[in-house]
């Protein structure tokens, strides 16, 4: 196996997992959230209870850090290949 | 066609964005602040609408115009050059803004949890598309969604592909003529069905110069306009109800306000009594807006892989900017409501009509909480953006995939690129033709067609796109299995509830993107595995797309 199908190998490999990872804290803001907003509630931020504030405003902010995350570790795991496509 | 050959075409387009772009945002505001003197020296409130809704479409002709094209590879994928900033700023107005957005901001219309559910999935398909999507489909040199797919899983895929693209771009256009039919009627007193025609004619102008390298800038511009003017509106309203100049910041307060019981302040907000219904629209909304055809075709758009990628979260940016301002102005709306249902209509006769209707309130409630005439313009400048800027997208996905899978690839391979690029116009005008009777038959809401549009492509090309990226098992006969069982599950389930069905567990009209998501994943796993592998050819077409790839150049555009 030739080294660059390795290194490729890897870096799918890592994209997977990044990915994989981006995908549960998504399932979690996205899906998760609206079931866990009454247990939320109890606590309250922006002088509203937590969950409904979440829900309007909260998740939306943790998608933006989200995705912010997601394409820095993907920007270097592409570096590291040495193959970006720019 | 020979009147615009003869003009030099500029190669790069526009030379200086930020200039032009600036421009066109300082010319807004300046306009804003011009039309607050006029009011106060006596003009009318119709003829400030009417000067900032020309400003809008002089600057929109202009862009569009000065991105004309005459290359296949400008006009079906603007030469494949967009730099992330402003693809990104183009998708925002794009995929986020339309008719939904305009009804979001309008306070309570219809179902509480369907407009949480759309809030808060539509940016959240944007992440979806970023990360499962956007990088591979731009590796893989695709032209249209189609196009992808017969090149991942065989011919069998474009005609199934192109079908469904065809009747989930349609639905949704239909709802954005609709809109701009009644913003039309408002500014320039025209019958509701001229005044569609009008707004064909508007979307048009954006579409037919440059095909999609004039959609690219119109769109950049819409959003642009669009952002600003719903943020202005946004921050007027609040600081006129004394509540704070950051829109975002005011909430809190907001829904303590709207609340008509005292209930305390979350009572005005979505919570957690739908909990169901309201993850399961997002979820809808999310793998429907992921797998847009329209969506999609700003990725493959981009100059790269990675710009794709960046693309996503750049209008990610701009749409969380957005979308959470929309339950403020929702709050406001509820709180417009009662006075109104109290005092009563005020004097623009026509703007008491768009308070009336659910899903245009917001364009009214300028003129509700009485502010100047200015504010009211700018509303309505903000509901057209939202509005061109989506029927442009979904007029170039559909009259680019019809010029290029069903003409060049399926009908006529050899054809010449002047037929070609004429038939991509033709295409754009008549789809358009047809798309004005169809708004005006008004079968539903904005908001449950838009939900149909986004479940039926979620349903027929979510799973076949994402596998095709994802899982290298996938083959053509399981990819058509999906495709085809997710859109008839659909569209039975749906039909099964019309007929007077019983839903099954809690499942309504408006989630039957869960049916179809469902099956198209059993049908897509399940066929891949009964029949053989794909070959060697296309499992290096995977493995190709799924590598970042410097000095390996995607097929030519011709």
């Amino acid at each position: 196996m030739s080294v660059l199908s390795r290194a490729s190998r890897r870096h799918w490999r890592a994209s997977v997992l990044l990915a994989a990872l981006t995908l549960g804290l998504w399932v979690l803001l996205v899906l998760v959230l609206p079931f866990a907003a009454a247990a939320l509630d109890r606590a309250a931020f922006a002088g509203l209870p937590l969950g409904r504030w979440m829900l309007a405003q909260g998740a939306l902010a943790g998608l933006l850090l989200l995705v912010a995350a997601h394409n820095r570790r993907q920007d270097r795991l592409d570096d590291r290949v040495g193959l970006d496509d720019e | 066609m020979t009147a615009l050959d003869s003009l030099p075409a500029r190669r790069r387009f526009p030379a200086r964005p930020r200039r032009l772009f600036g421009t066109i945002a300082v010319g807004l505001v300046a306009l804003a602040a011009l039309a607050v003197a006029l009011e106060r020296l006596g003009v009318g409130a119709q003829t400030i609408t009417l000067l900032l809704t020309v400003y809008l479409l002089a600057a929109v002709a202009t862009v569009a115009l000065a991105a004309r094209s005459m290359t296949p590879g400008g006009v079906l994928l603007a030469d494949r050059r967009v730099p992330a900033f402003w693809n990104g700023l183009a998708l925002a107005g794009g995929a986020l803004g339309g008719a939904t957005l305009v009804a979001l901001a309008g306070g309570p219309a219809g179902e509480p949890a369907l407009a949480a559910g759309l809030a808060l999935g539509l940016p959240a398909g944007l992440v979806l598309a970023g990360v499962l999507l956007a990088p591979q489909l731009r590796r893989a040199g695709a032209v249209s969604v189609p196009d992808f797919l017969a090149m991942r899983y065989g011919a069998a895929l474009r005609p199934a592909g192109l079908a469904v693209l065809l009747v989930a771009c349609f639905v949704l256009l239909t709802v954005q003529i609709d809109l701009l039919g009644r913003l039309a009627a408002v500014v320039f007193g025209l019958s509701p069905s001229a005044a569609r025609w009008a707004g064909l004619v508007a979307v048009l102008v954006c579409v037919v110069p440059g095909g999609m390298r004039s959609v690219t800038w119109t769109q950049a511009a819409l959003s642009l306009v669009l952002i600003i003017a719903l943020l202005a509106v946004a921050a007027w309203l609040t600081e006129a109800a004394g509540l704070g100049f950051v829109p975002h910041l005011t909430l809190g307060e907001a829904a303590a306000r709207a609340a008509a019981t005292p209930a305390g302040p979350g009572a005005a907000l979505p919570g957690a009594a739908d909990a169901f219904a309201l993850a399961a629209t997002a979820l809808c909304a999310a793998c429907g807006i992921a797998a847009m055809p329209h969506v999609l075709l700003r990725f493959l758009a981009a100059a790269s892989g990675r710009t794709a990628r960046r693309t996503a979260s750049h209008a990610l940016v701009w749409g969380v900017v957005l979308f959470t301002v929309l339950p403020v102005l929702a709050l406001l709306a509820q709180r417009a409501a009662l006075d109104f249902a109290a005092v009563g209509t005020p004097d623009a006769a026509a703007l008491s009509g768009m308070a009336l209707q659910a899903d245009t309130a917001f364009i009214a409630l300028p003129a509700l909480a009485g502010l100047p005439a200015a504010a009211g313009a700018l509303a309505l400048v903000a509901a057209a953006g939202a509005a061109l800027a989506v029927a442009a997208g979904l007029l170039m996905a559909m009259a680019g995939a019809l010029s290029h899978d069903l003409h060049h690839r399926m009908l006529d391979p050899r054809a010449d690129a002047a037929v070609r690029l004429l038939l991509v116009r033709l295409f754009a005008a008549t789809l358009g033709a047809l798309a004005v009777p169809a708004a005006g038959l008004a079968i539903a809401g904005t908001l449950p067609l838009a939900v149909w549009a986004l479940s039926l492509a979620a349903s027929g090309l979510f799973v076949p796109l994402v596998l095709g990226v994802w899982w290298r098992r996938a083959n053509g006969p399981g990819a058509l299995a999906g495709l085809v069982a997710g859109t008839v599950a659909a569209g039975g389930y749906l039909y099964h509830l019309a007929i007077g069905g019983a839903p099954w567990f809690g499942i309504d009209a408006m989630r039957v993107g869960l049916v179809g998501l469902a099956a198209s994943l059993l049908a897509t796993i399940g066929v891949s595995l009964l029949t053989p592998p794909p070959g060697p050819a296309r499992q290096a077409f995977v493995r190709r797309i799924r590598l970042p790839a410097r000095g390996r150049d995607v097929p030519p555009l011709d």
